[in-house]
This record gives C-alpha cells, structure tokens and sequence, in this order.
C-alpha cells in the first residue's frame, strides 16, 4: 500500500534526505518548511502521517500539533515528532500533546524507514 | 535493511551521497558562524543576535550532520548548541571546550573526501599542540577565524594581523608569558585603538579543561572591517 507522508522540518538537508529515504521505501513524500505550510499541506492532502520536527522557525512542533488537532480535517492524522529531545520525559511531553511516537534526531538513513514504519505501526 | 558498506547498491544511499555532495559547502559554512561566536565570546565580545544565531546552527548542524552519517559532529554541534543555549556565559574554560568541539566539527565534516559521509567510522581525535606561538601575517579572515578557534581549542598563542607593519606592531605590544586572555585582548584591542571596556570572564578558580593551564589561550582578534567580510 502507497503511503503518503508529510515530513515538517526547517532543515533542507534532512527534508531531501527523508524524501530520498523514505520515497525509497515506496511512500510518497511530501515536505514543509514550517509549521504555517505544514497544516495547509496535511488539511489539502491528507496524509497517512505527519513527521513533525519540534524546533521550527515561526511556530513550532508542539504548537504545530495543536492546530492540527484542532481542525476536524487534521486531527486524526497520526503525527510524530522528531526531535534531539528524545529522553523519557521529553517523549512523555510530547506524546501527551497527542503524537503517536517520537523519532529521535539526527536519524540514521540506515534505519529511518524502519523507524518511521514502527513508529506508525506500518510493516515495512 | 542495508548498511553502509553496501551503499553504492542501494539508490537511498547513493541519493543521501548526492544530497551530501551537493550541500556539504553549505553545511561545512554553518560552523563559521559557530566559530565566530566562540572566538568572540573567548574575546568576551558575544553578542545576543550572533549568540542565537551559532546556537540555532548548531542545532540544525546537530540534526543534518547526524543524517549524512557524521555522528561525531553532530554529537560537538549538540553539545555546542547546549553551551551556548546556556542561561548563563560559559567561563572561560568552558569556552576553550567549545572551541575544540567547534574545531572537531569542522574536522569532521571536512574529512569526507576519501570515503563519503556515510562510511565514516571513528572520530579523529584532536592532538594537543603544546606550547606554540603563532604569527598570521596578511592572513584571510576566515582562514583567521578558524585559526584563531583552533588555537583557542589548544591553549596556543596566536597573533593575526593584516599586513607586517600590523604584525610587528601586535607583536611588539603582545606579552609572551603570563596573563590571562582577558589581558593579551585587551592588548589587541590597544593595539588597534579599540574598546576595552568588554573583557572575557576569568576562568574559574580551579576548572581547568582537558588538562591545560587556563588563561594561556591569547588571541589578537582581525580588525572589525575584516571580521564582517564574509
């Protein structure tokens, strides 16, 4: 099953890695810079999931989060976070925002598929 | 899954390779808004903006580098990000480790060429000069920059000037033994007719980093024109 994936990150690097990465995997990858496109993306597009990073420019991850959980559109879009705040009352915090997991940053390109699909609950 | 050893087989890696190829420049000029924040903060010259600004680099440098496989920088930019995220200055020993970690940043990242980021096993380790004194003479500004991070990392004495005349003059005024680098800056800035009234923290009684003597680092900063030619 082709999966469509949002990934939210400032950094173009790891945008073009993670839509390298994962396209390889056979999901479809689309990106955004901010939080602002990020929720006009998944409300256009509907992804199967959200990968969200925490620090943004502009508004960030959580409050990211927030208004796609707001929009009947979004809000039942599984979102994770990545993030280098990955220890266990960091996840604790962020998964109450309402995220289903927490990559932990930098990701490797060895095992971000395998992440990500673990993560949502996909097999890979 | 595949590994890196068998990455020219696997079209992921090979992109990951051209994303690296074609962004390194890009990633590798990020640490020089890092080091020009550490070397003015050794100064005791760092700004608000310039202290966000390295800091928000660091951690983007933190989360790509750690994507091309550069585990080391991204473990300096981490801990660099951390330092100068800190509520309060780092003192001046802390700084010297932050220059070091800035020095095996750039290291690393600059260390791709022969096997690719990706094939990239241990990190390099920094080897301590010892006690050297070092004269930059009609010297690039950024080469200077680095420089004068490097020579900060090593508890070395370093002067740069722009042309003979600044090096003798910087030479002349510069003490060779003793005093802090509060001291030696404010004898570059003397020599260059600057203000003085900004001076680096002493080191804190006791912290010493990585075994040296704190206080040896004395570093003659570039003229201001120069340290904006970027």
């Amino acid at each position: 099953m082709t999966r469509r994936i949002l990934v939210v990150d400032d950094s173009i690097l790891v945008r073009e890695v993670a839509r390298a990465v994962l396209g390889a995997s056979g999901w479809t990858i689309d990106v955004a810079a901010g939080g602002e496109e990020a929720t006009g993306l998944a409300a256009a597009q509907a992804p199967d999931a959200i990968l969200l990073d925490v620090e943004l420019d502009g508004i960030d991850g959580p409050e990211t989060l927030r208004r796609l959980r707001a929009d009947e559109r979004t809000r039942d879009i599984p979102v994770a976070f990545l993030t280098a705040r990955d220890g266990d009352e960091d996840r604790r915090e962020l998964e109450a925002l309402g995220a289903v997991g927490v990559i932990a940053k930098p990701v490797s390109p060895v095992t971000f598929a395998s992440h990500v699909a673990a993560t949502f609950g996909w097999a890979v | 899954m595949s590994t890196p050893a068998d990455g020219e087989a696997d079209p992921a890696l090979a992109a990951i390779r051209a994303i690296w190829a074609d962004r390194r420049d890009e990633v590798i000029a990020r640490v020089d808004v890092i080091e020009e924040a550490i070397t003015n903060a050794l100064m005791g010259d760092l700004g608000d903006d310039l202290r966000s600004r390295a800091a928000h680099e660091a951690h983007r440098l933190a989360g790509s580098a750690g994507t091309f496989g550069f585990e080391t920088a991204s473990a300096y930019a981490r801990e660099i990000e951390l330092g100068l995220k800190a509520v309060v200055m780092p003192a001046t020993d802390e700084l010297q480790r932050l220059a070091e970690l800035v020095v095996g940043l750039r290291h690393d990242l600059e260390s791709d060429q022969e096997s690719g980021p990706l094939a990239k096993a241990s990190p390099t380790p920094l080897v301590p000069n010892g006690h050297v004194d070092i004269l930059g003479v009609a010297i690039d500004p950024r080469r200077g920059r680095r420089l004068a991070t490097e020579t900060a990392a090593r508890g070395l004495v370093a002067v740069f000037a722009v042309d003979a005349e600044d090096a003798h003059q910087a030479l002349s005024s510069t003490p060779r033994a003793g005093g802090d680098g509060g001291e030696v800056a404010g004898h570059a800035r003397a020599c260059r007719g600057e203000s003085t009234h900004h001076r680096p923290r002493r080191t804190r009684s006791g912290g010493q980093s990585r075994g040296r003597a704190p206080g040896r680092t004395r570093i003659a900063r570039l003229p201001e024109h120069d340290r904006r030619d970027r």
